[in-house]
């Protein structure tokens, strides 16, 4: 089984990466060293990334905590808006900001009178805070459900208030989940140039303009050198957290349980919460109501009256939408099990090149998705393993662009499970898959439903990276909406996003009601 | 029990990764078949464009097609990306810069096709790698309210010198020519109108119009629509979209606009060489044309075509000499140049 997931990394993930980063020549990097320009862009993006890392990151853990309390108003509610933004297209969130808070703004400009200019990085550091605050809480929501009430009961009867447990308990433990979280989010807002595209303005950001080098100046070359600047300070965060979480133990798993409640949050906490998520959601909701709204209006802002005439080519790209549907299904469960088992193998099996495993696992999420897609068109178009053209090669890719959450989340979870629960199964006579199916499965049932989750969200919305796989019978609504919005053919654009989300929502529910609650997706 | 079935979830989902894996082998014969005789067509018109065009060429020819659709540069990056085993036949639309980079690394297939001889030489390559079948003249995009709101009674610009206006200082949205086939095409017009010397500093002091760059080309004429600023500039059929959907714009072709040359081009190596050199010849004769024009607003270069409400026909635009092979030669130069004088 190691065997296979080592396999399977190598050929999937480092494969196509080194293909591509063989490529760049010494004057290319002359190129990016000698230059102000983008030096200043780099530290742009630095700067972005931190900002809106730590944002999302807070956001997220805010979230999950509120998740993990039983005492906390509006639970499932918020529960939904947690993992909300995933369900969007790409563009979505950045063109409701647009619509709704621009200089032409609904909110701004018709009913405020402002002549706001979101364009830059304020803008962006809300667009990213927004967009990737759900892959904190997938990374935490776990970690904190399984924190032992009767360590924060200690710390009670110790006469710590609820800030003392939080500051001494909740939070020292939560680290792993945070550190996890930290390098997810921050490797994804590195990596993504959707966001910056459309709201950054003048601000410019190295994703950005290695996708400009790739389909603007035809230079690959030159825009692997700035994929290799991106993936200096994931490399950074990435060795950083390993010496640091390495030293330390947070098992809080150890087959000894106790099925106590968790410490009463006090009542200005958990309304402070209460309004801190529900302003978050409020906003939440009315980005997607502007996208309804847009699928539903003849012309955004000039011609209010009501129209389903966009719907019509909804209806013509339904083939889209249910290629859309299946592929995610597929590449989400695959995904899952693929993430939670790599989780095992590498972190609890032993391993020649454990490290090595780890970072290959999570390389994926730190490149840009255009890069991506173009290293495997590199390497699968011809050789051992020719499988462009084909919807596996649409779904494989999925797959691997999904992994990083999954296995960080299953990771995360094996920190807080005691090797002795393992080490039990063993001495009994259990051998490695058996040990991971009736003792760690289990264990790890939140890591398998957030991997899921977000594999099938995002999959279903992926675009950078598959728009060079796709072929004519595999075409993909992600794509398309692409097409339509490049044209400008907003409205239509707007209703097949909303129709995505829809067929989005209703198979998240249909799951729900197949698996009758024993895999609970919204159970974070 | 419980624990058995979660074990049989696993080896399920185990067997079907396995199985996916093993697929991946199996795939290649499969996509040959499937590829056999059929054009595939790389389009970087619209959709739907893309859509009728091919159908009506089905008919005309019994040639079955299919085709992915791609941005211009996407096409270009994906063409590079597959050169050791082309999969496409045929690239239909996109700038002609677009076709000559991928002439330049020698990935497109020469054709003289027949019906190039009723064409200008000016929208062809000489080595027939590209022809060009409709033109997009660079337009300047009003936003009417806006414009009365800030700028009062005011006539709106009819020249590209008019917008150096002071009085016009930060009222426009371009994109930015590194990133953008249209800004690109921008700077390359004020170099042929002005020489040079005197077109960097024309775009230099036209640096205070602006008041924000995009990245993408077509986004200025939304924004202008929306009415975020008063003006834009990008090519007419990009500002005639908002335009028919209602937005208050109006549209400029100012004296001596630039203009690109959208073209269609046979990828070397491809599937079906036979039924691509069929294809351009059809692409570039009168029907498809017309089909392309009614369907597009877009401007047809040949004169035989009838010009729909809406659109204008090549005559009625007044055009910089624009030199397109020069165009493409020196974009590195060019750009280099303008980062210097304007910045990031």
């Amino acid at each position: 089984m190691t065997l296979v997931i080592a396999g399977t990394l190598v050929v999937f993930v480092l494969w196509p990466a080194v293909n591509v980063f063989l490529r760049p020549e010494s004057e290319h990097w002359a190129r990016f060293l000698g230059s102000a320009r983008l030096w200043q862009v780099a530290a742009n993006t630095g700067l972005m990334t931190l900002l809106s890392t730590v944002s999302a990151t807070v956001l997220g853990f805010l979230f999950a905590y509120a998740l993990s309390r039983p005492d906390i108003p509006g639970k499932a509610f918020f529960r939904v808006m947690s993992v909300l933004p995933l369900v969007s297209p790409p563009f979505v969130i950045g063109l409701s900001l647009i619509l709704l808070f621009g200089r032409r703004g609904l909110v701004t400009h018709e009913l405020l009178g402002l002549n706001l200019d979101v364009y830059g990085l304020p803008g962006l550091w809300a667009v990213q805070t927004i967009a990737y605050y759900p892959v904190a809480v997938l990374a935490l929501s776990g970690v904190l459900r399984r924190q032992s009430p009767a360590l924060e009961w200690a710390g009670r009867d110790l006469g710590r208030n609820w800030w003392g447990i939080f500051r001494t308990v909740t939070l020292p433990l939560a680290v792993p989940g945070l550190a996890s979280a930290g390098l997810l989010v921050g490797m994804y807002v590195l990596a993504d140039f959707g966001n910056p595209m459309l709201v950054a303005g003048s601000y410019r950001v190295l994703a950005v303009e290695a996708y400009q080098q790739v389909v603007g100046v035809f230079d690959p070359g030159m825009a692997a050198v700035l994929c290799v600047a991106l993936l200096v300070p994931t490399g950074l965060f990435f060795w950083f957290q390993r010496v640091w979480l390495e030293r330390r133990s947070y098992v809080t798993v150890t087959g000894k349980e106790s099925t106590l409640d968790p410490v009463p949050t006090p009542a200005p906490v958990r309304w402070t919460l209460f309004g801190v998520l529900s302003a978050v959601s409020a906003f939440m909701l009315l980005t997607y109501a502007s996208v309804f709204a847009g699928a539903l209006t003849k012309t955004w802002g000039v011609n209010w009256s009501v129209t389903l005439e966009h719907f019509e080519y909804t209806v013509l790209r339904a083939g889209d939408l249910a290629n859309s549907t299946l592929y995610a299904v597929i590449a989400g469960f695959c995904c899952a099990v693929l993430a939670v088992l790599a989780a095992f193998f590498i972190q609890r099996r032993p391993l020649i090149g454990r490290s090595a495993m780890d970072m290959l696992a999570v390389l994926p999420g730190a490149l840009p998705g255009t890069m991506i897609g173009i290293a495997w068109l590199i390497t699968f178009h011809t050789g051992p393993i020719a499988i462009t053209g084909t919807a596996l090669i649409v779904v494989l890719m999925m797959i691997v662009r999904s992994l990083p959450v999954g296995y960080r989340s299953g990771v995360s979870a094996l920190q807080q499970i005691g090797p002795s629960l393992d080490e039990s199964a063993q001495d009994l006579g259990a051998g490695s898959l058996r040990t991971f199916g009736t003792v760690m499965l289990p264990l790890m049932r939140t890591a398998f439903t957030a991997a899921f989750i977000y594999a099938f969200v995002k999959s279903i919305n992926t675009l950078s990276a598959v728009i060079f796989l796709v072929s004519p019978g595999t075409q993909l609504a992600s794509v398309s909406i692409m097409g339509l919005a490049e044209h400008g053919y907003w409205g239509e654009a707007t209703a097949l996003a909303a129709g995505l989300m829809l067929v989005t929502f209703a198979a998240l529910a249909l799951f729900r009601l197949l698996t009758g609650g024993r895999v609970k997706l919204f159970e974070l | 029990m419980f624990r058995a079935k979660r074990l049989h979830l696993l080896s399920l989902g185990a067997a079907t990764v396995l199985v996916l894996a093993a697929c991946g082998s199996g795939g290649p014969e499969t996509t040959a078949a499937r590829e056999g005789g059929k054009l595939v067509v790389y389009g970087a018109l619209h959709e739907s464009e893309t859509a009728r065009l091919l159908k009506a060429f089905e008919e005309h020819s019994g040639i079955k097609t299919e085709f992915v659709r791609l941005s211009a540069g996407e096409i270009v990056a994906r063409v590079q990306a597959e050169k050791a085993k082309p999969t496409g036949d045929v690239i239909l639309g996109g700038p002609s810069e677009n076709h000559q980079a991928l002439a330049l690394s020698g990935l497109l297939q020469p054709y003289q096709s027949s019906s190039a001889k009723d064409y200008d030489k000016r929208f062809y390559d000489p080595a027939h790698h590209w022809h060009g079948f409709y033109v997009g003249a660079l337009g300047l995009a009003v936003n009417t309210e806006r414009w009365k709101e800030e700028m009062g009674g005011r006539p709106v610009p009819k020249t590209w010198d008019e917008l150096l206006d002071p009085a016009l200082k930060d009222k426009l949205v371009i994109a930015r020519p590194a990133s953008s086939g249209t800004a690109y095409n921008f700077v390359a017009t004020q170099i042929f109108r002005l020489g040079e010397e005197r077109a960097w500093e024309f775009i230099k002091k036209f640096d205070t119009t602006v008041a924000h760059y995009t990245d993408s080309g077509a986004a200025p004429a939304r924004m202008a629509g929306a009415g975020e600023y008063p003006l834009a500039v990008a090519f007419g059929h990009d500002i005639l979209k908002p335009i028919e959907a209602g937005y208050p714009l109006e549209l400029v072709y100012p004296q001596a606009t630039g203009f690109e040359v959208g073209a269609v081009s046979i990828v070397k190596g491809g599937p079906n060489a036979e039924p691509a050199k069929r294809f351009v010849d059809w692409m570039l004769g009168r029907e498809a044309n017309q089909l392309h024009t009614d369907l597009s607003k877009r401007t047809a270069i040949r004169k035989d075509v009838a010009v729909p409400a809406g659109a204008v026909s090549l005559d009625q635009l007044n055009l910089v000499d624009f030199d397109v092979q020069w165009a493409a030669q020196n974009r590195d130069k060019v750009l280099r140049t303008w980062t210097e004088q304007v910045g990031g």
